[in-house]
């Protein structure tokens, strides 16, 4: 006995296309606009604005916790800017920031290779290098000079 | 100093007592008198090179070996006796390959061999710090019997 679920396959393709935003969202394109200058400054705006505005709106607290929710607004605002926070042993590394350090770290490796490859060749061919009787470098060298 | 050692060496060889000519008993072919061989491998390299004025700086590098001390390389090389040393020159030209060479037995009429050219970049990588890489000698040794090994093939190949 067969059962078709067609508000189970409506469901299931929400979920991919969700799935596929998110995805989108991650993309370089997003990031390039996250890290765009007009934006970054737009941020630091509105960051500014909240600020002053709770200052007005609330004046001078009695409690530090009143300028807890200010504090939270304005960290959430600048937190795409944050290239790393650390926090009570966590620690929050931007994606930027993580993709600098990796590809710093491929380049260092692959400096190390190609080193130990030109190094090797100049081994092998060191080793190599009485098989074929040797020249005389002024004779062999001397229409170079 | 060594051309003006070899034209005293050739007036000697050219003296003449009447009818008779001496010669020096330890007379030595002129085209050895440089004191340095270069092996078939860097002279085909040194030969393909086509930026103008890399050969000729790599070739002034090479005849100025026995006067300019180049650097010690702590290079691995298979096959080598224990203690061979070798050495290095970078040529004038920032674009030309470093030189290493190594000297020869005291039983041969020569005193160095240029073995080898590097490329110069690596080189400066490698005797910055480099050297001391695990890493690289590991992966450097496994080239250097990767090429021996092809070359002994293509050697048995050509001799089929």
């Amino acid at each position: 006995m067969s059962s078709t679920n067609p508000s189970g396959d409506v469901k299931a393709g929400t979920l991919v296309t969700t799935w596929r935003t998110v995805q989108k969202l991650d993309a370089d394109a997003w990031r390039k606009l996250r890290d765009d200058a007009p934006y970054r400054f737009i941020r630091w705006l509105c960051a500014l604005g909240v600020i002053i505005g709770a200052w007005d709106v609330l004046g001078t607290p009695d409690h530090t916790s009143a300028w807890l929710p200010v504090a939270a607004i304005v960290l959430l605002l600048l937190l795409p800017d944050a290239s790393s926070i650390a926090f009570a042993g966590i620690r929050f590394q931007a994606r930027q920031a993580a993709d600098q350090a990796a590809a710093e770290a491929i380049g260092k490796i692959e400096l190390h290779f190609t080193v130990a490859r030109e190094t090797g060749v100049a081994a092998g061919d060191s080793a190599l290098a009485q098989e074929a009787p040797p020249q005389p470098a002024e004779k062999a060298l001397s229409g170079l000079q | 100093m060594r051309a003006a050692g070899r034209r005293r060496h050739l007036s000697a060889a050219q003296h003449n007592l009447g009818s008779v000519t001496t010669e020096p008993a330890d007379t030595e072919p002129e085209d050895e008198d440089s004191g340095v061989l270069v092996s078939q491998i860097v002279l085909r390299k040194i030969h393909e090179m086509t930026t103008p004025g890399v050969a000729g700086s790599v070739a002034r590098a090479i005849l100025s070996i026995p006067e300019d001390q180049g650097k010690p390389i702590p290079l691995r090389v298979p096959g080598d006796t224990p203690g061979t040393t070798y050495r290095v020159l970078l040529p004038d030209s920032a674009q030309a390959p470093a030189v290493i060479y190594r000297k020869l037995s005291p039983h041969d009429d020569h005193k160095w061999l240029v073995t080898a050219l590097m490329d110069r970049d690596a080189y400066l990588a490698y005797s910055g710090g480099l050297a001391d890489s695990q890493l690289v000698q590991d992966v450097a040794g496994t080239v250097a019997l990767g090429t021996i090994t092809a070359s002994d093939a293509l050697s048995r190949r050509s001799q089929r």
